[in-house]
């Protein structure tokens, strides 16, 4: 069982309320209150989803995150994903196709699981190297050309998903290998 | 009838077809499953932003412009989600990437 916050649920209504008036396009008072009531019974329906936690540990995320920094690190990611969206359609461009598959594994220092499903998520979207799998503390990501995971080995995106939950830097890859044969891969 | 948003819009919408057909392009030419994976979905996330975004320049800022937002969001969220499923997938059932190492064997053998 979780703690159950009132701060999750007035987050939860606010957002819904928001998505209502966003589908419904209408601001009068009929509409509201039928949003209202709509919100009411999902929040009721949700409840006890909410309070199940799925793995051991879950905190819940709404209190974890320092919403000022969301804005900063999505803008940079739109960056990363343009910079690199180019780079990988030069390689797919020319004629040679100069592509150096590799697979890297390390290991990260999160304090909650909502790092590790960020930092999947963004290696993933940024073009050239893709999340294989995460066990426990260990990512296996696929890369495209070495220049891909530069970003990864100078520890630059994992200090920025660091940034959006605490103030305390610290390294956060260990363990950094590329594995360049299929022996390597077990 | 020219005016600096439908030149926008239709410069972004360009490029967002111009990645997708890489995405497309990278299908044929990438040697391995891993690395077309990364072709279909990454590219493809790249070119689906940029039409998208173009669609918001043109509509302005109405209600359908929050509407374009929330597919770009759910896109965002389901693309690499759908990319891990199958790489995964294909780890698990005992798939090895390619490594250039490999190349060379199958063409010396």
């Amino acid at each position: 069982m979780k703690s159950f916050s009132a701060q999750s649920v007035v987050v939860s209504f606010l957002v819904l309320m928001g998505f209502w008036y966003l589908m419904s396009g209408y601001f009068d008072v009929t509409h509201s209150l039928m949003g209202i009531l709509s919100v009411g019974i999902v929040l009721a329906i949700n409840h006890r989803i909410k309070k199940h936690s799925y793995f051991e540990g879950e905190t819940d995320v709404v209190k974890d995150l320092r919403f000022i920094f969301v804005p900063y690190y999505f803008v940079w990611l739109l960056v990363q994903i343009v910079i690199s969206g180019i780079n990988v359609a030069k390689i797919l461009l020319s004629p040679s196709l100069p592509i150096e598959p590799s697979v890297v594994k390390f290991k990260v220092n999160y304090p909650n699981p909502h790092c590790k499903m960020i930092l999947g998520n963004s290696i993933t979207l940024t073009p050239g190297t893709l999340t294989v799998d995460i066990q426990g503390d260990e990512f296996i990501v696929h890369a495209i050309s070495p220049a891909s995971f530069e970003g990864l080995v100078n520890d630059d995106m994992p200090q920025k998903v660091l940034k959006l939950f605490t103030n305390e830097m610290h390294p956060v890859i260990s363990d950094f290998e590329v594995i360049h044969s299929k022996e390597e891969l077990s | 009838m020219t005016d600096i948003t439908s030149i926008l819009s239709i410069i972004c919408i360009v490029a967002g077809i111009f990645f997708l057909l890489i995405g497309s392009i990278g299908i044929i030419r990438l040697p391995d499953f891993y690395s077309r994976t990364h072709a279909t979905s990454k590219s493809d996330t790249l070119g689906m932003m940029l039409v998208i975004l173009g669609l918001m320049i043109f509509e302005g800022l109405t209600i359908n412009t929050g509407k374009l937002f929330l597919i770009l969001l759910f896109i965002l969220l389901a693309n690499p989600i759908g990319a891990h499923a199958l790489a995964r997938a294909a780890l698990n059932a005992g798939l090895k990437p390619l490594f250039p190492d490999n190349k060379k064997d199958k063409t010396e053998g």
